[in-house]
């Protein structure tokens, strides 16, 4: 999944926050939200001037108007904030002046860089609105709460300045940050204790973590035998739960609600997993398309995540293009009752994750998960397509697996990729995280134009 | 409109194929070379050279690509030397200057209750070493980060073992009194050391004219590869270090009564040592000395003066050492920029993705200087010889318009 913000102001939970601004949740019915949205941003953001052209206008539904406009990505993010999607009269200067906002970058590689534009009652009744989509998360964020987070420190900014500080640093307000290694391979027993010891003593309300990160622990913990404090619930984010992560998550933590919460610091939460283990639309801050892969390049049902965000009136996203691919939920009604907006049946993975069996149709990271994650012993993987029908697995298992382990992951991804796939498998220490601090489970060497692939 | 400004280097801009790189279609300008700086092809050609034509070992082999590595590996020593006005055997090649530092902080046989006398805002590569060896003695800073370099005096001590200062900060991007420092350490009988990581790429040096005991230099900053550095030091200074690292190549005879290692400059280049970054330092420092340093310092200086002009134009900049005269700067400035919303480090990265302006935001290795003036970080232009005014235009343009948000 997408990261949460992992830089800049965090969500104060507290009652009687900054809250100046209206919050957004606006009693109009939603294709009237949207349609207020998409005209503010067309006709007062100066970046979509050059898009107006393309509107069919206000005659026409919400839906028919966003698909006639082009996609929005990180590019166009990074070369326009703050000024640019800004709408409703509002200056920036006047923002930073009064405090209403601040630039929050997003790191990684060219495409994951952005700059955002951060306004922190908008992200507040983002997370809100989108609790109420999970009781578990509603129990909690309703009122006044303690979180623990834990993810990558790259974000925090000046790691060689600011070194390792004692959790009293990293308590802001309510909320308690974990992890200060940008590897947890390097956490050792030590780290781990440590971590396991400040959860003991904060005893937070819930514990907002990266899978990968959170499954790292919850073995380190399980190898020191180390019991884990048990929050009220968790909330899985910043990128795609394996399901690796999500039973070693299971198992350290028993009976305590793990929620995937699907998000990004440019357009809030998105999507929330419901009690029935799908995801639902945070109607109240965001608008989503799922544009469809071609026909014949994948899965029909798979599409990327376009967000239009709602009531920001600091940044005002259309069609955003978050990067990452979702299943839409194509059944009866989801049995919670919850009907508004989307109803998905998974996230995907990313875009830039996606592998191509031998027909080139895309793979997406949840099938490669699917296929290799029920593999006793596995501890970690990553898949590496370096031509169209070959590939290669890194693995990391359990001390004790035996080696027939390799031919198994082989066999998998071979009915995976098709009959043609030259598979191989590589047995490694250890897997690391990329510079952003996410781990990816699946990818192609060379690049490739994802434009391509969308309807 | 002013006329353009004269570039009188910016032909050189076609020799580096960095320069050629876009980031979403904008072209690069590349402001950061303090950090490290881009390659001329001819150093690329002279690296590739040797993978592809004569690799092997230095100083062991006795067939004929042996001979041809090892005549290029000492062919960079005496080109360095030559740039530095030292001769061939005063040349150690080092990993780069933080390791030449370390060697000479370890070769000095310091105590705890030995002093070095540096400045506050020295690179931690010219400060920890000595702190963890003895006592570094620091000589404080003005209200805008300028050393006060005249106290260094008072700083001196019976116990003063070495005085170390860089010739120009990475911070400050100001031209330090040497002179003035090398004039006290003979009247006290004890030896000097520059730090030339920076200034090299900007200044022509004479270690002969300078009279310093020590110098150190990257290759990296001054258009080599990285993982090669050089220790320039008095031949009668390096003998009277004490050995840093032992093994092959340093030792000339090993028998079970014990071993005589070299002389210098060998006796300190333990192991095989980086032959293609050695060679890729020399063909720099032949690209430099060709350019003409005093043609590089010219054009520096005239980067810096628009540079520092420029910024102080901007409202809400403060540089760093800003009160240093114009002509005693070279081509790098350190400072905050007053933009709401935005933190030094967002201010450096906003530069790159939307400007395409590459250059440092953060704490460059000096946490005392920022500590001490209660900053939360700056942000830091520097050039070399490849840029131009424009691009420093181009820069300050940018810083403007987020100053105006
Ligand atoms: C003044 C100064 N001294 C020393 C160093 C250390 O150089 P290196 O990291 O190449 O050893 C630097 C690098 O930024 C520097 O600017
Ligand atoms: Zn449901």
């Amino acid at each position: 999944m997408s990261a949460a913000p992992c830089a800049g102001p965090r969500p104060s939970g507290a009652p009687g926050a900054r809250r100046e601004t209206p919050a957004t949740v606006t009693p109009h019915p939603y294709a009237a939200r949207c349609a207020a949205a998409l005209d503010e941003a067309l006709a007062a953001a100066p970046f979509y001037r050059g898009w107006r052209e393309r509107d069919p206008g206000p005659t026409r539904p919400v839906a028919e108007r966003l698909a006639a406009l082009p996609v929005l990505s990180r590019r166009e993010l990074r070369a326009h904030v703050p000024d640019g999607f800004i709408s409703g009269g509002s200056r920036a200067r006047d923002g930073f002046a009064s405090g209403a906002i601040e630039i929050v970058s997003t790191s990684g590689t060219t495409s994951e860089r952005a700059a955002v534009v951060w306004h922190q009652p908008w992200w507040d009744a983002s997370l809100r609105a989108a609790a109420r989509l999970n009781p578990a998360l509603e129990a909690v964020y309703g009122g006044a709460y303690r979180e623990a987070v834990l993810t990558s420190p790259m974000c925090t900014g000046n790691l060689c300045h600011v070194g390792e500080l004692p959790a009293a640093e990293r308590t802001v307000g309510n909320i308690l940050f974990l992890n200060q290694e940008l590897d947890p391979a390097r956490w050792g027993e030590a780290g781990a204790r440590r971590m396991a010891a400040e959860l003991a003593a904060f005893r937070p309300d819930v514990l907002e973590a990266d899978p990968a990160y959170l499954a790292a622990l919850a073995r380190a913990c399980r190898h020191a035998g180390v019991a884990l404090h048990r929050p009220r619930c968790i909330a899985l984010t910043y990128e795609f739960p394996s399901r690796l992560h999500l039973r070693e998550i299971r198992r350290a933590f028993p009976g305590v609600p793990a929620v995937s919460s699907y998000g990004s610091t440019e357009t809030g939460h998105v999507f929330i997993e419901c009690e029935a283990g799908r995801l639902h639309q945070n109607t109240a801050t965001c608008h989503v398309e799922i544009q469809p892969l071609r026909a014949g390049r994948g899965d029909p049902r798979v599409g990327r995540v376009l967000v239009t965000t709602l009531g920001n009136p600091w940044f005002a996203l259309l069609r955003f293009d978050v990067g990452d691919l979702a299943r839409l939920h194509d059944g009866p009604p989801c049995e919670c009752g919850r009907g508004d907006g989307l109803t998905l049946a998974a996230i995907e993975g990313r875009v830039r994750d996606l592998t191509f069996d031998g027909e080139g149709r895309a793979v997406t990271v949840r099938q490669v998960d699917d296929a290799l994650a029920a593999i006793e012993g596995l501890l970690g993987y990553r898949v590496e397509q370096a031509a169209p029908t070959r590939y290669l697995v890194r693995y990391v298992a359990e001390p004790a697996t035996p080696a027939g382990i390799a031919d198994e992951l082989t066999a998998r991804l071979r009915a995976l990729y098709g009959p043609g796939a030259e598979v191989a498998a590589r047995r490694e220490s250890a897997l690391a995280p990329e510079g952003s601090g996410k781990y990816r489970l699946a990818g192609t060497v060379g690049e490739w134009n994802p434009e391509e692939l969308f309807a | 409109m002013s006329a353009p400004l004269p570039e009188p280097l910016a032909h050189t801009r076609a020799d580096f194929p960095l320069l050629e790189r876009e980031i979403d279609g904008r072209p690069i300008a590349y402001l950061d070379s303090a950090s490290t700086a881009p390659k001329p092809r001819a150093v690329i050609e002279a690296v590739l050279d040797c993978y592809r034509r004569h690799t092997a070992n230095v100083h062991r082999g006795v067939h004929v690509l042996a001979e041809e590595a090892s005549e290029a590996y000492e062919a960079a020593r005496t080109e360095v030397a030559s740039f530095l006005n030292a001769a061939p055997d005063e040349i150690v090649f080092t990993r780069n200057s933080t390791e030449g530092v370390n060697l000479v902080a370890h070769g000095l046989g310091l105590g705890g209750d030995d002093e070095v006398v540096v400045t506050a805002l020295e690179h931690h590569s010219n400060f920890l070493p000595w702190r963890a060896a003895a006592r570094a003695v620091a000589v404080g800073l003005g209200d805008d980060g300028l050393p006060r370099y005249d106290e260094v005096e008072r700083a001196l001590s019976p116990r003063t073992r070495l005085l170390a200062l860089a010739q120009v900060p990475n911070t400050t991007g100001v031209v330090a009194p040497v002179e003035r420092w090398v004039a006290l350490a003979r009247e006290r009988g004890v030896p000097l050391l520059v730090d030339a990581a920076q200034s090299a790429s900007h200044l022509p040096i004479d270690v002969r004219a300078l009279d310093c005991d020590f110098l150190v230099l990257s290759g990296h900053k001054l258009l080599g590869p990285s993982g090669i550095g050089v220790l320039y030091g008095k031949r009668e200074r390096l003998a009277g270090l004490a050995l840093y690292q032992t093994g092959g190549g340093m030792v000339r005879r090993h028998t079970d009564e014990g071993f005589t290692p070299h002389e210098v400059p060998q006796r300190f280049e333990a192991g095989t040592p980086n032959i293609e970054g050695a060679v890729g330092l020399g063909a720099a420092v032949g690209y430099l000395r060709a350019l003409g340093m005093e043609a590089v310092r010219a054009h520096s200086l005239a980067l810096g003066r628009h540079l520092v002009e420029g910024l102080r134009e901007i409202p809400g900049a403060r540089i760093v050492a800003g009160s240093a005269p114009l002509e005693r700067r070279i081509g790098l400035a350190a400072f905050t920029l007053a933009a709401p919303g935005l933190g030094q480090e967002a201010i450096a990265r906003l530069l790159c993705d939307r400007y395409g302006i590459l250059l440092s935001g953060g704490y460059h290795c000096a946490h005392l200087l920022h500590d001490r003036l209660g900053l939360d970080g700056t942000v830091r232009i520097s050039t070399h010889v490849f840029n131009t005014h424009a691009e420093i235009d181009r820069a300050l343009a940018a810083l403007r318009e987020i100053s105006g948000w």
